[in-house]
């Protein structure tokens, strides 16, 4: 969640996010917020929860991510990306994206 | 040429040079007669110039304190200090080139395999491999001479490679109407053409208006002698251009990258007076260079052909063209042709002296020495597809050409001319045209076919010999590739990265269809079958420094309303993330004091400071913090934690309840914009929810009247009642202070009387002057973030980030009472639930040390002489009599009265635990 650190990242990455309210922008304006997952129950078991905590799901997919513009709108929103390309297929807005779950299952290319 | 106007002298390893105008380093050099310029990475052979096109490891020189400049490419200036590199104690008498002499020693994966060997000697051949297997030295005087520098461009359309086929393709997308960018890396746009004028002649002057309607083209901007190393994700292309980085978005990409002349292997290839001929014809028509002697030049192509009749032109005696095709590639004119016949070997160790040529087939008894001083080999090029490869683009072997190019192009993609394995003139214009066309209309990428060449393919030479070195930067010979790929590293990839091949500084330019060719055939495959290495950024060599670069907006400097007073009243400033705070007014001691016993005023505004409106903003916050916010009655304010999933302390600040559906948060400096956006991402969670979250750090300023006298001073410019019946402690109100509207907090930061005052920034200065004008009488100070530390490091106030890391919850920072796990669900319950049920491991304490010496942060706590904790903060505290302090440290010696270890200055020094403020612990002062 810290923002230090954050301002060198302009070079890590090349990609283009089109963010809901300002269009196409180079990654570098954006924080990457990790893959949309459903927080469990606060009645959930522990294990659930040291795993939502703890494992990052890191998957070879097509999934939903949460991306922040942090050099410009301020706004969280959703980004679809193909983990295995890294080809960013579409971008929402919070609450139009149902499930947490990754589309595809995980494959070679 | 270059603009110069008169010869210039350099030095080389101190000896004198004369450059003549638009030479380069190495064309000077070799003029001189100085044909040994550079010595092996691993055996130190000599090495001279190679490929004389910028592409290989041999002319690697240090140059005014830069290391591994190519010298072939680097024009000569006057005064310069070229220093030859791998050399030692110098180049003729290079002692190390003993290593070649021990050859059979040092297989592949020598010093890896050898030197890891005995562990406690590895320090001992660690010094020596540095020594003799570096690439040259960092001046460390020298580097921070240099500036870099970066920029973003933007491009419809960016063509790479300024040669035939790259003008054409920039001139095209250019008519459709786009911005274009030509990326080249030479001095004068032309690409081969400008080295092999004899296949121009008759095109002199369209070659001319080509060149001359780009340079004219108002659309097309012309970067010169920039490199493009890198394609990166939706076409960013990474351009350096001397000490500056460019960053070029393009639209589409046209790559017109041409090829690289690929070298034969044979034994002795390496020995200087070898050459590649697009090399010798560079030092002949850029650097006027002469060649005396005799030359024997190997060809299968009219190249040859064109570089043995220049050769003759400036007084070389031809020997002999070797011409692999049974019948000569070209008109050989009254040229000695040995057709169907090829180079076996050379000899000489300093210089070439003789070569054998004879027939393809090497077991052949007809073969012959021919004395000579050059060897110059013209067989066909590599596509310099490396950049298309990154871009995603797939390379396929092309049987017939015997070159990989692309046949399917990453989206926004095409190539022209020689890097697809075109090299008629008319072809690639026409090649060009077209991509310029397509990359107009942003059509770039797809599939194309490939048609088979219907010339014959080139006639492969079987292997030779034993040393024959396919890498010239990594001295890896044939023989290595075949003990390597017999010793299991067959796949092209890791026969790379075992042998090393590929990885030096020419990064496969020179080597790589050699080594893949080698690794086929030690398989018994198929060049395609073999497959080639991953292509990777950069492209080109690139200097560290053109990476980092400058980024002057990484600079940035953030400054509080107040900043210009601050600089009046003469404060000693301090970093603090991007902001310049004042560290004092330069008396830190008097700061703390005067809070101590009258009042003084801090500017705070670096706080982030968010307002959140709504009905559910209660609920929210008791969701985000681990602490109690629904039943905080409207005017109070209220310290919080903000904790992690994980139950780790992300920051704090205070909490305040302005109306019933309004309320206003502060956050430390550091983690302003990190705590907004995390607010704003559960936010984003819960659509549903009633919460409008406003960010109003920067258009907020703050300043905290603090000291037993402050209540007096806001008095004076506050009309409302300030008693601590109408404003208590932790009373958050809205008044008037100095005719401006202010949120007032009644906090104790620092552990006296105080108030923390928030009004519009353009305000601030007034306030700030009128406060202090009020407080004149008082004989208020202000006072810097040192004393602020000093004062709250007295109370065991922690600072978020400074006290605390990443691995610290509030059970263990010492703020057990924060966590109210009745609660049904908010951030980091689980983690704390299970936090708190577990054994406590490092607890965060107060200190007390006697004396008034401060430990550094963050000194080591030791218990048993064994590291178990550390110092956070600590500073010598006027009312405690002792040097006071935070530290973190173990669970059984966290306990009040007992005693810890701290090193100091290489001592051990005896420190006591006080677990309660070391001033005003009932909280007295505060209240009042
Ligand atoms: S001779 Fe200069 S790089 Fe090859
Ligand atoms: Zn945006």
């Amino acid at each position: 969640m810290d923002d230090r650190g954050q301002q060198g990242r302009e070079d890590g990455v090349s990609v283009m996010i089109p963010c809901p309210h300002c269009e196409r922008r180079p990654a570098g304006e954006f924080h990457f917020g990790g893959p949309l997952r459903d927080r469990p129950g606060p009645e959930a078991p522990t294990g659930e929860w040291i795993a939502y905590t703890y494992d990052q799901p890191n998957l070879r997919s097509v999934q939903w991510e949460w991306w922040f513009h942090r050099a410009a709108c301020r706004q969280w929103f959703l980004v679809r990306r193909d983990t295995r390309t890294n080809q960013v297929l579409e971008s929402a807005m919070p609450g139009e994206v149902a499930t947490g779950m990754p589309e595809g299952e995980a494959g070679d290319e | 040429m270059s603009s110069q106007e008169g010869p210039c002298t350099f030095t080389f390893d101190g000896r004198s040079i004369t450059a003549a105008p638009g030479q380069t380093i190495a064309g000077a050099l070799h003029q001189a007669g100085v044909h040994v310029v550079s010595r092996s990475f691993k055996y130190h052979r000599a090495r001279g110039l190679f490929c004389a096109t910028g592409r290989c490891p041999n002319c690697l020189c240090t140059v005014d304190g830069d290391p591994n400049v190519r010298t072939c490419v680097t024009p000569a200036r006057p005064d310069m200090a070229v220093r030859s590199q791998n050399a030692w104690p110098g180049l003729k008498w290079d002692v190390l080139s003993i290593f070649d002499r021990l050859h059979r020693f040092m297989p592949v994966g020598f010093y890896y395999r050898v030197m890891h060997k005995p562990r406690f000697l590895w320090p001992v051949f660690e010094a020596i491999v540095r020594r003799i297997a570096g690439l040259g030295r960092v001046d460390r005087q020298s580097g921070g001479r240099r500036r870099y520098d970066r920029q973003t461009l933007h491009s419809d359309v960016v063509v790479i490679g300024g040669g035939w086929a790259g003008m054409h393709a920039a001139i095209e997308a250019s008519r459709g109407g786009c911005d274009v960018t030509l990326v080249d890396d030479r001095e004068e746009l032309g690409g081969h053409a400008l080295f092999d004028p004899v296949s121009w002649v008759e095109r002199e002057p369209e070659f001319l208006s080509t060149v001359q309607a780009v340079v004219d083209d108002p659309r097309i901007r012309v970067l010169k002698r920039a490199t493009a190393f890198g394609c990166y994700e939706d076409r960013l292309v990474a351009v350096q251009a001397g000490d500056r980085m460019i960053r070029l978005r393009a639209g589409q990409v046209v790559v017109a990258t041409g090829g690289w002349e690929k070298p034969l292997v044979f034994p002795g290839n390496d020995r200087p007076g070898v050459m590649l001929a697009s090399g010798v014809q560079q030092m002949l028509w850029r650097d006027g260079c002469e060649f005396p002697g005799d030359v024997v030049v190997v060809t299968d192509n009219p190249s040859g052909y064109h570089a043995a009749h220049a050769l003759r032109a400036r007084g070389t005696r031809v020997v002999a063209v070797v011409d692999h095709n049974e019948t000569p590639a070209a008109d050989p004119g009254d040229l000695p042709v040995r057709t169907g016949q090829t180079i076996h070997s050379v000899s000489g160790r300093r210089h070439v002296t003789s070569a054998v040529v004879g027939p393809l087939d090497a077991a052949a008894a007809s073969s012959e020495s021919i004395r000579c001083r050059w060897v110059v080999q013209a067989v066909g090029f590599t596509t310099a597809s490396g950049l298309l490869a990154q871009a995603g683009c797939r390379l396929v072997h092309d049987e017939s050409r015997d070159l990989f190019r692309v046949d399917r192009f990453a989206d926004g993609f095409r190539a022209a001319g020689a890097v697809n394995g075109t090299f008629d003139i008319d072809a690639c214009a026409r090649e060009g045209r077209l991509a310029g066309e397509v990359a107009a209309a942003g059509e770039g990428g797809g599939s194309i076919d490939i048609t088979p060449s219907e010339t014959s393919p080139p006639v492969r030479r079987p292997p030779q010999g034993k040393k024959a070195f396919v890498c010239l930067c990594e001295d890896v010979t044939e023989k290595d590739l075949f003990d390597a790929v017999a010793e299991g590293f067959s796949n092209i990839e890791t026969l790379k990265r075992y042998s090393t091949v590929c990885m030096g500084p020419c990064q496969g330019k020179m080597c790589q269809s050699g080594s893949i060719d080698a690794c086929a055939r030690a398989n018994g495959k198929t060049v395609a079958e073999t497959g080639r290495t991953t292509a990777r950024p950069p492209d080109q060599p690139v200097p560290l420094g053109v990476l980092a670069g400058r980024a002057p907006h990484r600079h940035l400097v953030r400054r509080t309303a107040l900043h210009d007073w601050h600089t009046e009243a003469g404060a000693v400033f301090l970093d603090s993330g991007a902001w310049k705070r004042p560290e004092s007014y330069g008396d830190p001691s008097a700061e703390y004091q005067v809070v101590r016993e009258g009042v003084g005023l801090i500017d705070v505004s670096t706080l982030g400071k968010l307002e959140l409106r709504g009905r559910d903003v209660a609920e929210f916050l008791e969701f985000v913090y681990p602490n109690r916010f629904a039943k905080l009655k409207v005017g109070r304010v209220r310290y919080g934690v903000v904790c992690d999933e994980a139950g780790i302390i992300l920051d704090d600040g205070t909490i305040a309840r302005l109306e019933e559906d309004r309320w206003f948060l502060t956050t430390t400096t550091g983690n302003a914009d990190g705590v907004d956006s995390w607010f704003r991402w559960w936010l984003a969670t819960r659509p549903d929810w009633d919460v409008r979250l406003t960010n109003v750090s920067g258009a907020t300023a703050a300043m905290n009247l603090a000291g037993p006298m402050s209540r007096q001073v806001l008095s004076a410019v506050c009309d409302g009642d300030l008693s601590t019946e109408a404003v208590p402690y932790l009373a958050a109100s809205q008044l008037t202070v100095a005719g401006v509207p202010a949120i007032v907090l009644r906090i104790g930061f620092v552990g006296e009387l105080g108030y923390e005052i928030h009004v519009p920034s353009h305000l601030a200065e007034h306030v700030w002057r009128e406060l202090m004008a009020a407080g004149a009488e008082s004989g208020i100070r202000p006072f810097g973030i040192e004393a602020q530390r000093r004062l709250r490091l007295d109370k065991q106030h922690l600072l978020a980030g400074q006290d605390t890391d990443a691995l610290s919850n509030p059970f263990d920072a010492g703020l057990p009472w924060i966590v109210k796990l009745d609660k049904p669900d908010f951030v980091g319950r689980s983690a704390l639930q299970r936090a708190q049920g577990r054994e406590r491991g490092q607890q965060l304490v107060g200190f007390r040390l006697e004396g008034d010496r401060v430990p550094p942060e963050p000194s080591l706590v030791l218990v048993d002489g064994r590291l178990e904790g550390r110092v956070t903060s600590a500073r010598y505290s006027p009312v405690a009599g002792a040097t006071v302090g935070l530290a973190w440290v173990p669970a059984e010696s966290a306990g009040n009265g007992q005693q810890i270890t701290i090193q100091l200055d290489g001592q051990l020094v005896n420190a006591v635990v006080q677990r309660e403020p070391f001033y005003d612990p009932e909280g007295t002062r505060l209240k009042s």
